[in-house]
């Protein structure tokens, strides 16, 4: 195969070489347990609390507190199924939309199936956006918690999650939760995270190393344990700290944030460039774009071309991006959430995610354009 | 001990089957390394030398040929020593009650089988709390007096039965990826055949993770047969050929008439004598005996389905026993479910395949396809 063209930057990042440079280093240097009494392991332990102040920092949370995870999935788990079943003498109801991630939406349905709670799903509108509106609608006096991804991983639509917060203010029982995974670093310089009662990260779809991550929660919002053990991460995920992938996380996050400006502005750059040659081949392609846009992620359907075979034909090419999102493309069904933007059945049915980032150059893109192009000429 | 299957009829041919199915112990063994592998007319004995059985024993259940394994002490042909193992052995069983059971095949011992059972028995029933039951034993104790010593032995394991591999000669195997062919292959080999695979691959239609699927199949198979070559042939310009010339219900008909002229014509180049495949009766349009029919018209090379008149549950409950169901289900799509016409016919008729392949130069793609085979060797 010749060169590789990654496109696919929404199921994972590369490592920035920068992070691992610190994930070795402290591997090797910092190896006791910030559990142990004795000098080495009280180090690591005063280490492990300036890395949790520093991300709140960078985050400019300040009633808030981390609890590190095994990466977003493991986070998203604990949020939900932690504070529902916690606080379930309050209320029964709780509230997600339908296009989350299924780490998600399983624990929701687990919650509904095995726990006795009502879920409502809220659905995305023409935009592809999870309203406000929608939110307040759905609120019952039984409600306590309520879930809503930051951007959605499929077609990059962006929701107000600032908003949802501020109406959720008025209702003092209820939780907010965001999966930020696909957000920060990405979309917005505003630093909003103080509003968010909890939310998640995760390390890998910002350049950081997979299998790590964070829930990020307001100090006094207690949890259900997932994981029972030592009592670390204040007893809400036991088991040994990881110092190394928590100092890494740091630097991760420290260099998202840092550059997500420019970073923007290059890949806005790069995302008008495919837009431009989408939208001059109507024949060929439509796109599944929502209002407002996001340049890290562009889904696109191939009206005449089966999807997946158009992926096949460019990964055979060197060029690698997405039929609906890599977590569930194998189970081949069409996209319900480009269905909701009002697309048709065919539509939906043949979706390709290219998704962006600040490594990719306008020489790739150019050279993707003109390999579309032409795999689209000889696919039958 | 290991016992043969049906080696027992074959008269002449015995030996053959002896020395092949004592190389493929041999072989399936070769991480063992005090295993002593040893032939003799009835029997083979694999010498353990100090090895756990038990890891021993899975491995050559596996193997095709093996009726039975014993897990023998072989003694010298003396009394004392016979009583003394005897004990010894039954020791370590579990139950409540006992059998002895003698076979005498060397007639110049002392004591015959009845003899034997008589000074025997009282042994353990004196140093046992065992008590003889005749009829329905927890444990039946064997002891077998043969010219070159006494085998005891209490336990016994059924084997995989059929014949050794590669006695039969070797078959070009057609291997889609799907529930069905890792099974059919599988039988193929339980009955001695060797097997070599044959996959059409159309990328981009089909996905490359298939040949990684297939991969890992046939890795499943390996404990079966060590080594398997797989040929992957390049079919995206028939295909696509066969898209454009023939009519949407067709095209499947045509596209396996085409793959049984590419499978026929490597099974020579092979020396593969016969072809097989993991079609089913009347699974799908192509299955159907008129289906086959006119699809098998294309070749005089003979066809083994040895899935053929199963259900579709007796396969899968065959794919789960030999471990590849989980790998089979994987989703992808292969040749065969890429261009599914909404409507295929199920009887196709001959004549009208044959007009609508006239209407492109099959011959000429065929050799370019058969030039362009990838393979790769599995082990």
């Amino acid at each position: 195969m010749n060169k590789i063209i990654y496109l696919d930057n929404a199921s994972t990042t590369k490592v920035d070489p920068l992070v691992l440079d610190v994930f070795l280093k402290t591997s090797e240097s910092r190896f006791a347990n910030p559990s142990s009494i004795h000098k080495l392991g009280q180090e690591s332990f005063y280490l492990l609390n300036r890395n949790k102040e520093e991300v709140l920092q960078l985050l400019k949370c300040n009633d808030h507190q981390v609890v590190y995870t095994s990466g977003a999935t493991e986070a998203n788990n604990l949020a939900i199924k932690g504070t529902c079943l916690r606080y379930r003498n309050r209320g029964n109801h709780i509230i997600t939309s339908i296009y989350e991630h299924p780490s998600v939406l399983e624990a929701f349905e687990q919650l509904q199936n095995e726990f006795g709670f009502e879920v409502t799903y809220l659905r995305p509108d023409i935009n592809g956006v999870i309203s406000v509106d929608s939110v307040k609608d759905a609120l019952r006096k039984e409600t306590i918690f309520v879930s809503i991804m930051a951007v959605n991983n499929e077609i990059g639509a962006i929701n107000p999650i600032e908003q949802i917060a501020d109406l959720l203010k008025a209702y003092p029982k209820v939780i907010f939760h965001s999966d930020m995974s696909q957000y920060i670093g990405k979309v917005e310089s505003n630093l909003i995270f103080n509003k968010i009662d909890m939310f998640t990260i995760s390390a890998h779809k910002m350049h950081g190393l997979k299998g790590f991550g964070a829930l990020i929660k307001r100090k006094k919002i207690e949890l259900l344990p997932l994981n029972s053990g030592g009592g670390q991460e204040y007893g809400y995920r036991s088991g040994t700290s990881d110092l190394a992938n928590i100092i890494a996380f740091s630097k991760t996050l420290e260099l998202a944030l840092a550059n997500q400006k420019a970073r923007y502005e290059h890949v806005k750059g790069l995302a008008d460039l495919i837009v431009n040659y989408l939208s001059n081949k109507p024949d060929l392609f439509e796109l599944n774009l929502p209002k407002p846009f996001n340049p890290y992620i562009i889904n696109f359907s191939s009206i005449v071309k089966k999807g997946s075979v158009v992926v096949e034909s460019l990964s055979n090419k060197g060029v690698m991006v997405s039929s609906v999102s890599a977590c569930h493309s194998s189970k081949e069904k069409g996209s319900y959430v480009v269905a909701s933007l009002g697309k048709s059945e065919k539509a939906s049915n043949n979706t390709i995610r290219v998704s962006l980032d600040y490594t990719n150059t306008k020489e790739e893109i150019t050279e993707f354009l003109s390999i579309i192009d032409k795999v689209i000429g000889e696919i039958r | 001990m290991v016992r043969f299957g049906e080696l027992s009829t074959k008269g002449k041919n015995k030996k053959d089957f002896i020395r092949a199915l004592h190389l493929n112990i041999k072989n399936c063994l070769k991480d063992f390394s005090s295993i002593e592998v040893e032939s003799r007319y009835d029997h083979i004995y694999v010498h353990l030398n100090g090895t756990d059985y038990l890891p021993v024993i899975e491995r050559m259940q596996d193997i095709s040929g093996i009726q039975a394994l014993s897990l023998v002490c072989k003694i010298e042909n003396d009394i004392e020593k016979i009583k003394s193992a005897s004990l010894e052995l039954i020791k370590l069983e579990e139950g409540k009650t006992f059998k002895v059971k003698v076979k005498r095949s060397n007639k110049r011992f002392e004591y015959n089988s009845e003899q034997i059972t008589r000074m025997v028995a009282p042994v353990i029933l004196k140093n046992t709390s065992l008590s003889v039951d005749v009829h329905n034993p927890d444990i039946l104790l064997n002891i077998e007096v043969r010219d070159e010593g006494t085998y005891i032995f209490v336990k016994t394991f059924v084997g995989a039965g059929g014949y050794p591999l590669g006695v039969a000669g070797k078959t070009m195997h057609m291997l889609s990826g799907g529930i069905d062919s890792p099974v059919a292959a599988y039988l193929m080999m339980k009955r001695g055949v060797t097997i070599e695979c044959i996959h059409f691959a159309s990328p981009p239609y089909t996905q490359e993770a298939v040949i990684y699927k297939l991969i890992d199949l046939l890795r499943k198979l390996n404990r079966y047969q060590a080594r398997i070559r797989l040929h992957i042939v390049p079919f995206t310009k028939i295909q696509e050929a066969i898209y454009d010339s023939a009519p949407e219900s067709y095209c499947i008909t045509i596209m396996r008439r085409m793959m049984y002229r590419l499978a026929s014509r490597l099974a020579k180049r092979r020396n593969c004598p016969v072809i097989s495949t993991g079609e089913s009766v009347g699974q799908v349009a192509s299955q159907t005996l008129q289906s086959m029919h006119t699809i098998n018209e294309v070749t005089n090379i003979p066809v083994i389905r040895p899935c053929a008149t199963m259900d579709k549950l007796e396969i899968i409950n065959l794919s789960k026993k030999i471990d590849t169901y989980d790998i089979s289900i994987r989703p992808y799509e292969d040749c065969c479910t890429i261009f599914t016409p909404k409507a295929p016919k199920t009887a196709p008729k001959l004549e009208e395949a044959k007009v609508y392949e006239e209407r492109f130069d099959y011959e000429s793609l065929i050799n370019e396809a058969l030039n362009n085979i990838e393979v790769k060797i599995i082990e």
